[in-house]
């Protein structure tokens, strides 16, 4: 997985976070995102269980002149995920493995989950550095280190173990720098028998890394083979080939006239946002995209394929009508364009230049500032989106905290657009609906990405942050923080 | 004994004192820091984990049989201490002080007695 990003300065590495259920792996995470003020991505979670993985990126420290840019995953602990624990484990530099030390039988378990990661890792060339992190080292019959070295045997040999209360926080850190210095010995490693790559990672974020999951075969991942990874293909290289296999080629600026919208700032929008080494991979459900990373998103839904060119630009025409009657409340820089597919057929794309959503700019804002500025910033996100749900011109368009962004002249749509027969001009939303619509987003924002800082924002509304009649939305939010789960 | 956490504790009651923290050498992280005000921490642990390097590999070219005890650089307004952890030479402590409040020779005495104190 490690790559050199000279373009970045960065080098990138991942430390993947194994254990087994419950070892407190999520915990290990958060707590260093806490620590480290960073924000925690995670895809899917049920009933406090990962479905898919935990991300957080982390960039600090120095390698050979080059920023450290740290992808930091923890895989899904369940037995019935093990497919997607393999893949993640197999695209890992340095692997942190949670043991759960709180009582004999819960560290025996973590002893035979040892056993199966030497399995993964088994013939890997250069070697995946391991840290076992003895966890929840404050439970009162919690086994002592010589055991838990016992229990897991010759499985891993040498590994460093470290001891941790993941949930308070105590440990987490240490253990995360010797991960990161296990995993520059690989880049090393690496380095010394050039296989280093070069470029910007296949996977650069939590959405790329899910697309990159859900379109992975479990089955040919679990038979993935071991052996050499100068050889041996990783997770990325694995979505790469098959990515490569079938993408359709990207438009470029020799899109014939009438092809493209807006017909001159599209054609300066494709020369911006698609350079010539741009390759499509697909998404969940069929859809092909590219530029993630690059500031822009471009994507051909599915179903926007063509066998005639003539039907093609008749659905730019339409498209075109519905950017054109939205256009004040869109964010500027977009194009609508149909091009040669490259195996005789025509595809839609859609490219919007990424622009920061209300969601990406208040959890910016969240981790490192006090409640009551996360607080302000969230009233002022929902005095935005209300705007925008009230707004004629949005009608049938996506309002979300994450579709909606602030631009000079107020609320504005940064999201892709839907397709134009699904844009219902009748479903413009009145006050009412919209302020009950804007509390379910605000709730939902709460609860899933600001949760942890609940206790935070609850005693600074409790403290008076909001002064009653003062503001409506100041006194929702406030309503909001109140009423969501503890 | 103490923890990165104590000895950053102990350190933050030197006379002056603007920050301090605990750096991997290897990586240029921190492993435990405190205080800090107008300073970007992770960019002084990286910054000045080229300081180390550098300086560690002066010293062998010059071929002195010699480690490092602490390194000084003195700003117009601050002081900035790095001393190395003779247990663990992959870390350093670093400090950086006040110089219209700080008294030198006790916040190099405060340190070298913190680093002998911390286990990592």
């Amino acid at each position: 997985m490690a790559v050199l990003d000279l373009e970045r300065g960065v080098v990138v590495v991942r430390v993947a976070y194994d254990g087994p259920p419950m070892a407190g792996k999520t915990t290990s995470i958060r707590a260093l995102g806490r620590s480290l003020v960073r924000h925690v991505e995670t895809p899917q979670e049920i009933d406090g269980r990962t479905m898919f993985f935990d991300w957080m990126e982390y960039t600090a420290g120095v390698f050979e002149g080059h920023q450290i840019r740290c992808q930091v995953v923890s895989v899904p602990g369940q037995q019935h995920l093990a497919p997607r624990r393999k893949a993640l484990l197999l695209a890992a530099d340095a692997i942190v493995f949670v043991a759960d030390t709180s009582s004999p039988e819960a560290a025996a378990e973590s002893g035979e989950s040892v056993t199966a990661l030497a399995g993964v890792l088994q013939g890997r060339s250069p070697p995946v550095g391991v840290v076992v992190q003895a966890n929840k080292r404050d439970a009162p019959a919690a086994i002592g280190i010589p055991m838990l070295r016992a229990l897991m045997g010759n499985a891993l040999s040498g590994v460093a173990i470290t001891e941790s209360v993941a949930h308070e926080a105590e440990g987490t850190r240490e253990t995360f720098v010797l991960a990161v210095r296990l995993a520059l010995d690989r880049v090393r490693a690496l380095i010394a028998c050039g296989a280093m790559p070069h470029g910007r990672p296949e996977v650069d974020s939590a959405d790329d890394l899910l697309m990159s999951f859900e379109r992975l075969d479990t089955s040919s991942v679990s038979e993935l083979p071991p052996g050499d990874p100068c050889e041996v293909p990783a997770l990325s290289r694995l979505v790469r080939g098959a990515a490569r296999e079938r993408a359709p080629r990207l438009p470029d600026v020799r899109v014939p006239s009438g092809a493209i919208w807006p017909a001159v700032d599209g054609r300066l929008i494709l020369h911006e946002a698609v350079p010539s080494d741009l390759r499509a991979r697909r998404s969940d459900g069929g859809a092909w995209i590219a530029g993630t990373g690059t500031g822009w998103r471009i994507h051909s839904a599915a179903d926007a394929r063509f066998p005639e060119f003539d039907a093609g630009r008749e659905a730019v025409v339409v498209w075109a009508r519905a950017h054109a009657a939205r256009l004040p409340l869109l964010s500027p820089g977009r194009c609508v364009v149909v091009a040669e597919s490259g195996d005789g057929a025509w595809r839609l794309w859609q490219i919007v230049r990424v622009m920061p959503s209300l969601r990406r700019r208040l959890l910016d804002l969240a981790y490192g500032s006090d409640a009551s500025t996360v607080l302000d910033a969230l009233t002022s996100a929902a005095r935005t989106l209300f705007e925008a749900s009230t707004d004629p011109l949005s009608a049938g368009l996506p309002l979300t905290f994450d579709s909606v962004g602030e631009g000079e002249r107020g609320a504005q749509i940064v999201s892709l657009l839907s397709a134009p027969a699904e844009l219902d001009p009748l479903t413009v939303l009145d006050p009412e609906d919209a302020r009950r619509h804007l509390r379910s987003q605000i709730e939902t924002l709460l609860n899933l990405d600001l949760w942890d800082r609940l206790p935070d924002l609850r005693a600074a509304v409790a403290a008076g942050w909001s002064r009653a009649g003062s503001d409506e939305w100041q006194a929702r939010v406030a309503e909001a923080v109140e009423a969501s789960k503890a | 004994m103490a923890t990165a956490k104590e000895a950053l504790t102990v350190l933050m009651q030197i006379d002056g004192i603007i920050g301090a923290m605990v750096v991997d050498s290897n990586s240029g992280m921190m492993l435990a820091s405190a205080g800090g005000g107008p300073l970007n921490l992770e960019l002084a642990a990286a910054g000045n984990t080229e300081v180390v390097r550098a300086k560690r590999k002066t010293v062998r070219s010059l071929g002195l049989q010699d480690s490092i005890d602490d390194i000084l650089i003195t700003l117009s307004r601050q002081y900035h201490l790095i001393r190395p952890l003779a247990s663990n030479d992959a870390l350093f402590i670093y400090i950086a002080l006040d110089r219209t409040k700080a008294n030198l020779a006790m916040a190099r005495h405060s340190l070298s007695q913190a680093e002998k104190d911390l286990v990592v």
